[in-house]
């Protein structure tokens, strides 16, 4: 199966995307207890601290994809759905 | 039973290992000085001079590395403080116990800040505090989160410190799952007490304790999550404890979960070199929205929680004195004064380190020590001669510095002494007003002082209104004030003296005293 052996695990599973876009996470301002252990852990460095508060910069997000198996902010955020993927924003292009 | 003296065996001889590792840390990271004028207790057969008392049967270089460390060291919690700078807000652990999303100003448990820190602001913090608290000895980095899950900021905060204020003791605590990967960085760092937090050995217990760990970029769940995280402990406690750095173990105790099973914690601690074992009771209420909290998980009763150090002393030291402090405390163990110290104040206070001074305060605080225990030894003497199986609970109300200068009213604790012909034992604490119990009136309160210290013979204060003193009297307790701003250990001696004296002249008669309430505000449990 397609998904089975797709890289984006547990992802988006059913749809088929072009390989270069990924859906950006975000992380919900209101829960965020500001713990910073998601932002050493981007690959991508798009986490960063804004008045406090931590903010994943959606263009830079590529779902750790070809970094780890599992994308690392929300496997190391503390509280539960907080750091959530969001479709409303745009899309990461990798680079060609 | 072979089998089991054979490890016994192997165990002290382990043991023996680590304090040999110690020791010779202990003489390359810190002078010696001379004691002079010691004597051994002909009872004891243990050290019994000046500076030393607590000491009991420790090695004098590792004496030397405690005796100004109030959380390693019972005797010096009276006398020297310490302080946690809140630099560590990342954890690499999920805990069922700990929730770090609330804060409150007025709550003291391990998880909860009022602000954290950068480096820069801490070291600045650090020496604000140095100056206006000079027997401030001790720092730690203990969170809010972990302090091996932060880094670089932990370690920046240990140099800066180490440059600004190098008379410091610096100390960290830690989950242990990156221990092993920092074990070095630790002994560079000249960091030299660590404490480790482990509530199992098991993973099975593990799993009901632990619902997640972040490991090596992974999210594990479960059997496999808790195993990973024993064995990234005990491989840590292990390595520090070759390393000679003397190593605390936190356990929480859990009812109907680890309780039992804190003996093998105890076990397996011990014999990888630890040197002080911390069993602490369970906070749980749902108002902190822990997951402990939220199922109705009990925390133990105090007999329940004394019963289970007492099965774990002997080969290790227990701990007793243990406040569970916040992860940005300030000052005396009893006392927290972090409010005094924000950053906003830090900011304007003018900071400059005056190392002659703090070393000028701190000999006071070390020839009042000495004098403590000097009233203390000849108060003992006079009771030694004495033949009797009579003991008895004691409470004492105080602010610290060895005496009893607190006011009954005022008394956020009292510490628990055990006295006997021995001498005065402190066994532990009893909290009275330690979480939000805003809303109770006076008279409540004293209900509930009197419900926590129903097993105690008499309660020592500074000073005692006249309604609280009749109401104990009626509660079989006697209130005692006559001892006021008096050392601790001589007036409850004294006190006992003259107790043991009316029981054997048939004045009164000796009752036990009722069971100790439960830990913590005496809930009613399920269980």
């Amino acid at each position: 199966m397609c998904s089975a052996a797709c890289p984006r695990v547990g992802l988006e599973i059913g749809s088929l995307r072009r390989k270069e876009e990924y859906v950006p996470f975000k992380i919900i301002a209101s829960q965020c207890t500001s713990c910073s252990a998601c932002e050493p852990l981007c690959p991508n460095v798009a986490i960063s601290e804004k008045g406090g508060n931590f903010v994943i910069e959606a263009a830079k997000c590529s779902e750790c994809v070809g970094h780890f198996d599992e994308p690392q902010c929300a496997a190391a955020c503390p509280v539960d759905n907080t750091c959530v993927v969001d479709r409303a924003l745009p899309r990461y292009q990798a680079p060609v | 039973m072979g089998v089991d003296a054979c490890r016994g065996v192997i165990s002290v001889v382990e043991r023996g290992k680590y304090i040999k590792a110690a020791v010779n840390s202990g003489k390359i990271m810190q002078s010696i000085t001379e004691h002079k004028g010691c004597r051994a207790s002909a009872k004891t057969g243990r050290a019994s001079c000046g500076s030393q008392a607590g000491r009991g049967d420790l090695p004098v270089e590792i004496w030397e590395r405690v005796k100004n460390h109030p959380c390693y060291s019972e005797d010096a919690h009276h006398h020297y403080a310490r302080m946690h700078v809140a630099v560590a807000p990342a954890c690499n652990i999920q805990c069922n116990y700990c929730n770090r999303k609330y804060d409150c100003a007025n709550e003291s448990r391990p998880g909860v800040v009022s602000e954290k820190l950068t480096p820069e602001q801490a070291v600045r913090k650090v020496i604000a505090v140095a100056t206006t608290i000079p027997q401030m000895t001790v720092l730690g980095i203990a969170g809010p989160g972990d302090a091996l899950a932060n880094p670089a900021k932990t370690f920046k905060t240990l140099a800066l410190v180490t440059e600004a204020a190098p008379d410091i003791k610096l100390c960290l605590s830690t989950n242990g799952l990156a221990l092993p990967d920092y074990v070095d960085t630790i002994v560079r760092a000249k960091v030299d007490h660590v404490t480790i937090t482990i509530n199992m050995v098991d993973p099975e217990i593990g799993a009901k304790i632990y619902p997640w760990i972040f490991f090596n970029h992974k999210r594990y769940t479960g059997i496999e999550a808790a195993r990973i995280l024993t064995n990234r402990q005990l491989q840590g406690l292990e390595m520090l404890s070759e390393r000679g750095i003397l190593c605390k173990i936190n356990s929480v105790m859990i009812p109907n979960i680890n309780d039992d099973h804190l003996v093998e914690v105890n076990k397996a601690v011990t014999s990888r070199g630890a040197f002080l074992h911390n069993i602490m009771p369970l906070i749980s209420v749902p108002e902190h929205g822990t997951a402990f909290g939220l199922n109705g998980q009990r925390g133990p009763t105090a007999q329940e929680l004394k019963t289970l150090q007492d099965a774990c002393e002997g080969k290790i030291n227990m701990m007793r004195h243990c406040r569970q402090c916040r992860a940005d405390a300030v000052g005396l163990l009893g006392e927290d004064r972090s409010a005094e110290f924000t950053n906003d104040q830090v900011m304007k206070m003018d900071v400059h380190y005056d190392l002659e001074m703090r070393k000028a305060y701190q000999k006071r605080v070390e020839n009042e020590r000495v004098s403590k225990v000097a009233a203390g030894q000849k108060e003992l003497a006079g009771v030694s001669g004495e033949m009797s199986a009579i003991t008895v609970l004691v409470a004492v109300a105080t602010k610290g510095s060895g005496l009893i200068n607190e006011h009954f009213g005022h008394a956020k604790e009292f510490q628990l002494y055990e006295l006997s012909t021995s001498g005065a034992k402190f066994v532990g604490l009893r909290r009275v007003e330690g979480y939000c119990q805003a809303g109770y009136g006076e008279e409540d309160r004293l209900s509930v002082i009197m419900r926590d210290i129903r097993d105690c013979h008499a309660v020592f204060v500074a000073k005692i209104g006249g309604c609280p003193k009749s109401g104990l009297i009626k509660a079989g307790i006697e209130p005692v004030d006559q001892f006021a701003y008096e050392y601790i250990e001589k007036s409850t001696i004294a006190w006992f003296r003259a107790y043991v004296g009316k029981v054997k002249r048939g004045e009164i008669q000796h009752v036990q005293r009722g069971v100790p309430p439960r830990w913590p505000g005496d809930r009613i449990s399920a269980a």
